[in-house]
């Protein structure tokens, strides 16, 4: 399924919507990251992963963070200890950003929910909040190592 | 309605992907065949870690050693107010992700998704991710072996997403 998903997104990085899709992405990125250490391909791939993972494809979203990760640590100067970026990056990709939830939704409609979708919108207001309690805390660890 | 959404996003997605190529005018076969090749790379690189936290979890819950570890965290739990059946399932979630969806199954068939537990399952599920699984496979893919308080933090904001859905629930959201 990961190979699948290579090659899917293989073509659409070699497309030039990537770059404008990447930009959207930058904006908001930009103020997590650190600009000056991430390459313009790691971006690439970030926006990937991020935006697979708001849609909820698990798959296609864990080779993203790879090669964004493979990307990352390029530009790491100590080998063997994760960069900044790269904590925050796997941070991101621990909490789930998924925006809709298929699978959950899926379930309690297999087991007659009244209300299946009724479970997104708490969803949004966990996540988001178990988020931001991630990136402060990954920052300060950031800080607090160098 | 939005069953159907749901269903048709990854095709879709996939979909559009094709159509931005064709209308660029590249290669899309052979682009997808190298990306193919490159993905069994990924996937060659980091199958050892999916093997040894696949079977080192496996091996903790089947023989009830995690059990035994994580007992002192029940308390703790009991004390946030969370029910007895979704104990289990704040304890798993980190670890892995088909045991914990087998407990949010059991809680469904004992009380229904629409109790207290199930709304409670439901959000703790749909608002976390396999911590553990997912910093092993990216630090695993570079190779990097210190982890600098990433699964500290990632744990953290998972205990955040528990409380948070504790909260949400009692106070009558969902």
């Amino acid at each position: 399924m990961m190979c699948f998903w290579s090659g899917i997104f293989n073509i659409f990085e070699k497309t030039a919507t990537i770059k404008k899709f990447s930009k959207c992405f930058s904006r908001l990125l930009y103020k997590i990251f650190n600009k000056e250490k991430l390459s313009d391909l790691a971006m690439n791939y970030i926006s990937m992963n991020v935006a697979t993972n708001i849609l909820g494809v698990g798959n296609a979203a864990t080779l993203n963070g790879i090669k964004a990760m493979e990307e990352m640590q390029k530009e790491n100067t100590k080998k063997d200890i994760p960069s900044n970026n790269m904590t925050t990056f796997v941070l991101i990709n621990t909490a789930s950003l998924q925006l809709i939830p298929t699978s959950m939704i899926a379930l309690r409609v297999m087991y007659s929910s009244v209300s299946p979708t009724a479970i997104v919108v708490p969803i949004w207001i966990v996540t988001f909040s178990a988020l931001i309690v991630g990136i402060t805390s990954i920052k300060t660890f950031n800080k607090k190592w160098g | 309605m939005l069953n159907y959404v749901v269903i048709c996003i990854v095709p879709l997605m996939i979909l559009v992907i094709l159509i931005i190529g064709i209308k660029e005018k590249r290669d899309v076969f052979k682009l997808f065949i190298d990306g193919v090749l490159e993905g069994l790379n990924v996937v060659y690189k980091i199958f050892p870690y999916i093997l040894a936290i696949t079977i080192a979890i496996g091996l903790l819950k089947d023989t009830g050693a995690m059990n035994i570890l994580l007992y002192p965290l029940k308390p703790f739990l009991v004390f946030l107010g969370i029910p007895e059946n979704v104990i289990p399932l704040c304890i798993m979630r980190p670890l892995s992700g088909g045991a914990s969806m087998s407990v949010v199954m059991d809680i469904f068939k004992e009380s229904g998704p629409d109790s207290i537990s199930g709304k409670m399952a439901s959000v703790i599920m749909g608002a976390t991710e396999t911590t553990l699984y997912t910093i092993t496979i990216l630090f695993g893919a570079v190779g990097i072996k210190k982890m600098r308080g990433v699964l500290f933090a990632g744990l953290l904001a998972d205990i955040t997403a528990i409380i948070m859905s504790i909260i949400l629930v009692n106070v009558g959201i969902i």
